[in-house]
């Protein structure tokens, strides 16, 4: 008994250590606006939540958040569509991506459309 | 076999683990079914209605196969192994019993809300809040009766037992997981790391870290080399616990690499230098069971071919995963169908392989033999090997195509890669045969167990006999 406590006590120490640590240190020495357009400002906070919430992030992904390879990259959308062809590509849908129309209020996808709008830097090669 | 080599002392420990392992099948064909589903939707959209979800699809097979399939069957294991090393039987069937229901209710709820729409977006994390509180709860009654077990049991148990420690954290490490992922309004930064911080511990500090533990148990048992007969040191077992307490939380980060990811330069380096150390426990563990399967005392059976299986793409999983952790592969294979191929690996190669060995082996405690002939036992091994195998490559292929490919437009890539789709899809059919195969190799093996009239689910076989 004393050994589990021991052992996978100080498992579990190690764990909240790292995840505090991590947390609390992740955005550090990194400049203020290191993310605009994609995180960080306004825009892009209420945009990032209806992304999160309703689904988007599934199957894309911008600037490395999650890992979903189902449909296109977001990074460089802006480049590729307009405000007016994203908001119509959410409301429509394609052959596989689902139509937004009844699942999101106008407000939620004219923010969207205005936020996508702005990504416009492909994926840099290091 | 004979009535009077059963041992009835794990009653209530026998009744509730073999609920857990024999409905765990039932959901890894769910699994599958949806997997195909998805995987003809992205060759073939215009076959479907597009009022099908591919979001709620893809939720589903994601938490099917995390909270149904694998869970499941840990839990099942879990509630088998610790009263046996406790040797106290577990304290509350009850309890045992309604947890059991619970994981149905919960799944059939988180099916129905995520085909609802009711989607959080965050992988692995779908379900929606108060689900989240019901599975807090699920782990709870989990968490305390097998603690109330160990306890009741505290003086039977040996010094240091590797199964037991491995065992008790990586439930640990489950419970805190998930309150921290799901019960911290995380934003910004911080939602992103968390969002990996949950899928990284899920994989690798739960699964991964109860199979080790299981085996400990079941694989020395299997190969009759239990205590002063183990042929490994058992200072190993100690240096591999600890290089994987050290090892697993950091290496997180490594899901965090990208060029602009929002993590700073030391944070990345952690992420890929722990997960390079992760080979350190990787390989302890691939000697320790390598050396029982190759000094064995008994015949091995069909879930001996399962633990070599398991551990030859445990070592395949953590060399591909410390690899794609460097930057210079990473910008390679990020969000590419590489990913895609490296989570089958790892859950169906790596813990599916080690679910089916520990699965047999319990099963065979209970009915008397882990396979109803050599023939079934050995359609379900190779159709499933070929099956994963054949998801796998093609879709490690697919991934190199897409990262040499990287910058040119979507559909281009997607047309160049669709060969490959098309070979998972088929390989995926190969795959549900496999896991149907299973189905009925148990169901095979209990009504075979029941027509001798042996009466399963309360008793254990003292010898059993090795059919394969």
């Amino acid at each position: 008994m004393k050994s589990i406590i021991i052992w996978s006590g100080s498992g579990v120490l190690l764990l909240l250590f790292f995840l505090v640590l991590s947390f609390s240190t992740a955005e550090q020495g990194l400049a203020e606006d290191h993310g605009a357009p994609y995180w960080g400002t306004e825009l892009a906070t209420k945009g990032q939540d209806i992304a999160i919430r309703k689904g988007c992030l599934t199957c894309h992904s911008y600037r490395g958040q999650l890992g979903a390879a189902t449909g296109p990259t977001l990074d460089a959308v802006g480049l590729r569509l307009n405000e007016q062809a994203i908001e119509a590509f959410i409301r429509n849908g394609t052959q596989i991506m689902p139509s937004f129309e009844d699942k999101l209020t106008d407000e939620e996808i004219k923010t969207l459309a205005q936020w996508l709008s702005t990504f416009k830097s492909p994926y840099e090669e290091r | 076999m004979a009535a009077n080599t059963v041992d009835t002392r794990y009653e209530n420990s026998s009744n509730v683990a073999s609920k857990f392992l024999l409905t765990s099948a039932f959901y890894l064909v769910v699994v599958a079914i949806v997997g195909i589903i998805m995987a003809l939707m992205l060759v073939r959209p215009d076959i479907f209605p597009n009022t099908l979800n591919f979001i709620g699809l893809r939720a589903i097979h994601l938490q099917a196969i995390i909270f149904g399939w694998l869970t499941m069957a840990i839990f099942g294991a879990y509630y088998h192994i610790i009263p046996r090393i406790a040797k106290t039987d577990l304290v509350s069937r009850k309890l045992g019993n309604l947890h059991y229901y619970l994981m149905h209710v919960a799944i059939a709820a988180v099916v129905v809300t995520l085909l609802m729409g009711q989607n959080t977006g965050r992988e692995y994390n779908e379900p929606v809040w108060y689900l989240s509180v019901v599975v807090v709860i699920i782990w709870l009654l989990f968490f305390g009766n097998i603690m109330a077990t160990i306890i009741k049991g505290k003086n039977n148990i040996p010094k240091f037992s590797p199964a037991l420690v491995f065992m008790v954290l990586s439930a640990l490490y489950l419970g805190i997981n998930y309150l921290w992922s799901n019960f911290i309004p995380w934003t910004g930064v911080q939602q992103n790391l968390n969002v990996w911080t949950w899928a990284h511990n899920a994989v690798n500090g739960w699964f991964m870290f109860s199979i080790q533990g299981i085996f400990y148990y079941v694989v020395p048992k299997m190969t009759g080399l239990e205590g002063k007969d183990a042929p490994y040191p058992h200072f190993l077992t100690k240096l591999h616990f600890i290089a994987v307490a050290i090892f697993i939380p950091p290496s997180v980060l490594h899901h965090l690499l990208y060029n602009e990811a929002p993590v700073n330069d030391f944070w990345k380096y952690m992420g890929e230098w722990t997960s390079v150390g992760m080979l350190i426990p990787t390989f302890i563990w691939f000697y320790i069971i390598l050396v029982c399967i190759k000094n064995s005392k008994k015949p091995l059976g069909l879930s001996g071919k399962f633990v070599l299986a398991t551990i030859i793409f445990y070592v395949m999983n953590c060399l591909q995963g410390s690899l794609q952790s460097i930057r210079f592969v990473n910008d390679y294979t990020h969000a590419t169908q590489w990913v895609i191929g490296h989570a089958h690996l790892a859950l169906l190669g790596f813990i599916s392989f080690g679910v089916f060995s520990f699965t047999y082996w319990i099963l065979g405690r209970y009915y008397g033999a882990d396979s109803y002939s050599v023939k079934l036992g050995n359609l379900h091994f190779w159709t499933v090997l070929v099956g994963f195998l054949g998801m796998f490559i093609p879709l490690t292929i697919a991934g190199l195509i897409e990262g040499s490919m990287r910058g040119t437009e979507f559909y281009t890539i997607h047309e160049a890669i669709l060969p490959y789709l098309n070979a998972r899809v088929v390989f995926g059919f190969v795959a549900l045969f496999s896991f149907a195969v299973y189905l009925v190799n148990i169901w095979k093996v209990i009504t075979a167990a029941r027509a001798t009239g042996f009466k399963p689910q309360s008793s254990e076989v003292a010898g059993i006999e090795s059919v394969n």
